[in-house]
């Protein structure tokens, strides 16, 4: 089987770092590329179609939060975002997984959780905790409900 | 003994005599219970009873599928709905949440955590399987982008920026820095800064990294303009 290709787009040196020295010993995740800026790895992603982008979430500022996915999502459809986040966000966090992301584990837990959530979403999985997915549920059905109005 | 003491009515609603009976072993201790068998009585005691929640089952004769989920649940949106069905998937489990209900399962489910999901939806939580997640992402992020009509919007408000302005956006959006992008024009970085300042209030755009998505998506939109 090929490995998973992955992408980390970080605006941090330690925390590119700190995915390398997780994702490197593993023999079934290779890494394919690095960003520092959202548009770098807009850039990435669309040049390199990694199976799976790690995108920091501290790189979205203002609206793009809500664009930058979209764009993403466009440019290399079959690429699935894992977010980074510095801590639980949770209104943030939402807005980016209900604008393209499959799922998001906080920085902290990198050293545990990153290989498995990277093999997750690569295989169609959500990386989601418990307890968000009555948040999503709710955003989903004012969504729909929205969207059937208008 | 107060309301406040007794536990919560449910209703079972399911046309199989076999299956309601085991649904009714499974949380009768927990829970007050009334039974119907189609639709009509179930809309009834919807009405009369005004229960917590319901036990549903898809199949229920003269139910009418989802749509008749949807219609059940806006007769009484304060009932919580666990939908049963026969052979649960990931297209029904979607359209069943965009119906409202708060949990989704196979409906020969293993009693005790039968059980459990009740609990679970009747505390205003959502009782539905893992693999169903990412298809719900999948679809917010559609409907999200569905419902922006931002480009056009945008179309005309570019018209209002200046040829040079534009050429700072371009530069801008091929990830230069505004030092790089004062000596491609030969000016200096101040008045870089000035000209996107400008631009970002004639936009209303906030910040770099969402005017450089923004011409991006303009850029592509005009390279296939016919949609």
């Amino acid at each position: 089987m090929p490995a998973i290709s992955v992408v980390i787009a970080d605006r941090g040196r330690a925390a590119r770092a700190a995915c390398r020295t997780v994702l490197e010993p593993e023999r079934d995740i290779r890494i394919v590329g690095e960003a520092q800026t959202g548009m770098a790895a807009v850039a990435a992603a669309e040049s390199l179609k990694p199976n799976v982008l790690l995108l920091d979430l501290g790189m979205f500022d203002g609206d793009a939060r809500t664009t930058l996915l979209p764009v993403i999502r466009r440019r290399s459809p079959d690429t699935r975002v894992l977010l980074l986040t510095e801590r639980a966000r949770e209104a943030r966090t939402i807005d980016a997984l209900c604008s393209g992301a499959r799922g998001y584990l906080e920085k902290r837990a990198l050293g545990t959780y990153l290989s498995r959530a990277v093999r997750a979403v690569d295989a169609g999985e959500a990386w989601v905790p418990r307890k968000m997915v009555a948040t999503i549920i709710d955003r989903f059905a004012h969504v729909t409900r929205r969207s059937q109005r208008g | 003994m107060t309301d406040r003491d007794s536990p919560p009515l449910v209703v079972l609603a399911c046309g199989m005599a076999g299956l309601r009976k085991r649904w009714r072993q499974a949380i009768e201790r927990q829970f007050a219970l009334h039974e119907v068998a189609e639709r009509s009585s179930l809309e009834r005691a919807l009405g009369a009873l005004r229960p917590s929640a319901m036990l549903l089952d898809l199949q229920l004769p003269a139910l009418g599928g989802i749509r008749g989920v949807e219609a059940i649940q806006r007769l009484r949106p304060a009932t919580k709905i666990l939908l049963l069905t026969k052979r649960p998937d990931e297209r029904e489990g979607i359209a069943a949440l965009k119906a409202g209900v708060r949990g989704y399962c196979d409906r020969d489910i293993d009693p005790i955590l039968l059980a459990k999901a009740l609990e679970v939806v009747e505390n205003g939580e959502i009782w539905i399987g893992r693999k169903l997640i990412p298809h719900l992402l999948e679809e917010l992020a559609t409907l999200a982008e569905q419902q922006k009509d931002a480009p056009t919007k945008l179309d005309s408000r570019l018209e209002r920026i200046t040829p040079r302005e534009r050429q700072i956006v371009q530069l801008l959006s091929a990830g230069a820095s505004n030092k790089e992008i004062a000596k491609r024009l030969d000016v200096t970085e101040r008045t870089v800064k000035a000209h996107l300042t400008a631009v970002f209030k004639k936009l209303g755009i906030s910040g770099r990294l969402q005017l450089a998505l923004y011409a991006l998506e303009q850029s592509r939109s005009s390279e296939s303009s016919e949609r």
